[in-house]
């Protein structure tokens, strides 16, 4: 199977073909993922190392758990579920284990994967006046309860419609409606410095 | 459509999730009440200024970091279940061993120190004592001026 022929495949046709035994499915998977599920990654998570970790063992689960998948549901559905409880997960035991490190945001990493981002316009004011307004994003986002902050990563960042969100967060739609609509009212708030009314 | 229900669904509204029939309730309300209209508008605001930083860019490398881990995991899940328990003991037991044996060793030269010291100390003390009794200061006095105990009794 070459890669042309793969890249015209659906999600769940290379499924098939991994769980059929052809590895290079599983490749050409990760390649259209990897950004994405990194990108979900680091929206939850601030260190580097844990950002790529959170990526690898989101496809190494992956990797293990598709012999078992059901073809009928969607993949990306299934690896965005996956890698949202290995970051949630991943926040838990760091709240657990803060009170034994409470100076290690004195040391945070200074290569902070944002850093290389795409679509820099070489403004060092914008630039700066940019990350500011990020890592306030980041503040408010942090301050909001998991589910709330797990749906509106994936509605305003990863652009999952309601039904998909319902589906990666496994609860109803209108589950979905009320986080985020109750989101949005405490981010209103909590961004009120930077939202021109 | 009374105010607090249109509160409730204007977040559906604005992300465009309503039926075509709610979508036209929640906007026939909002033309008519100017409270509905600026807290969807204050929504709306918010919601556009989240802005989280775009996306991170591609790593080419990344598959092959992905393929060298499930190497790694491949070959010490391969090994047998008493080989990797032992692996995973060896770094503890190592550390308790070595900290055991470190205790013992730290008792053991406390001990034999300070009893060297207090059976030095004893040497010392009883050789002042016998010293003192042999040589008495009066007796060291009077030897100094040529003289010895009981001259004055002559």
């Amino acid at each position: 199977m070459d890669r042309e022929l793969n890249q015209t495949m659906t999600d769940e046709e290379l499924v098939v073909r991994f769980q059929g035994g052809d590895e290079r499915a599983f490749d050409e998977l990760l390649r259209r993922y990897e950004q994405k599920i990194r990108t979900l990654c680091w929206r939850y998570l601030s260190q580097p190392d844990d950002v790529e970790d959170g990526a690898q063992e989101t496809f190494i689960k992956a990797y293990h758990g598709l012999k078992a998948f059901h073809p009928q549901a969607r993949f990306s559905t299934w690896l965005y579920r996956i890698a949202v409880n290995h970051c949630l997960n991943k926040i838990r035991s760091q709240r657990r284990r803060r009170w034994l490190q409470p100076f290690s945001h004195l040391y945070r990493s200074d290569d902070h994967p944002a850093d290389s981002m795409e679509g820099g316009d070489n403004d060092p004011l914008q630039d700066l006046e940019r990350q500011e307004r990020i890592q306030q994003v980041r503040l408010a986002l942090a301050a909001l309860p998991e589910d709330q902050r797990t749906a509106v990563i994936l509605h305003r960042f990863e652009g999952l419609s309601y039904q998909e969100i319902a589906d990666v967060m496994a609860c109803s739609l209108s589950a979905v409606e009320a986080r985020l609509h109750r989101a949005k009212l405490k981010l209103a708030g909590l961004l009120a410095a930077y939202v021109e009314v | 459509m009374k105010c607090n229900q249109v509160k409730k669904r204007l977040s559906a509204y604005l992300d465009g999730e309503l039926t075509a029939a709610e979508a036209e309730k929640v906007s026939d309300h909002l033309n008519r009440c100017v409270g509905c209209r600026r807290a969807a508008e204050q929504l709306r605001r918010a919601y556009q200024r989240l802005d989280a930083g775009d996306a991170l860019p591609a790593d080419s490398f990344f598959l092959t970091r992905f393929r060298a881990r499930l190497s790694d995991l491949g070959q010490s899940n391969a090994r047998p279940y008493w080989q990797q328990w032992l692996q995973r003991a060896v770094i503890p037991a190592t550390l308790a061993v070595g900290l055991f044996l470190g205790m013992q060793l730290g008792i053991h030269l406390q001990q034999n120190w300070s009893g060297a010291q207090s059976s030095g100390n004893t040497y010392i003390e009883s050789q002042l004592l016998s010293d003192m009794q042999q040589n008495s200061l009066t007796a060291q006095y009077l030897a100094l001026n040529g003289w010895t105990e009981g001259d004055d009794e002559e």
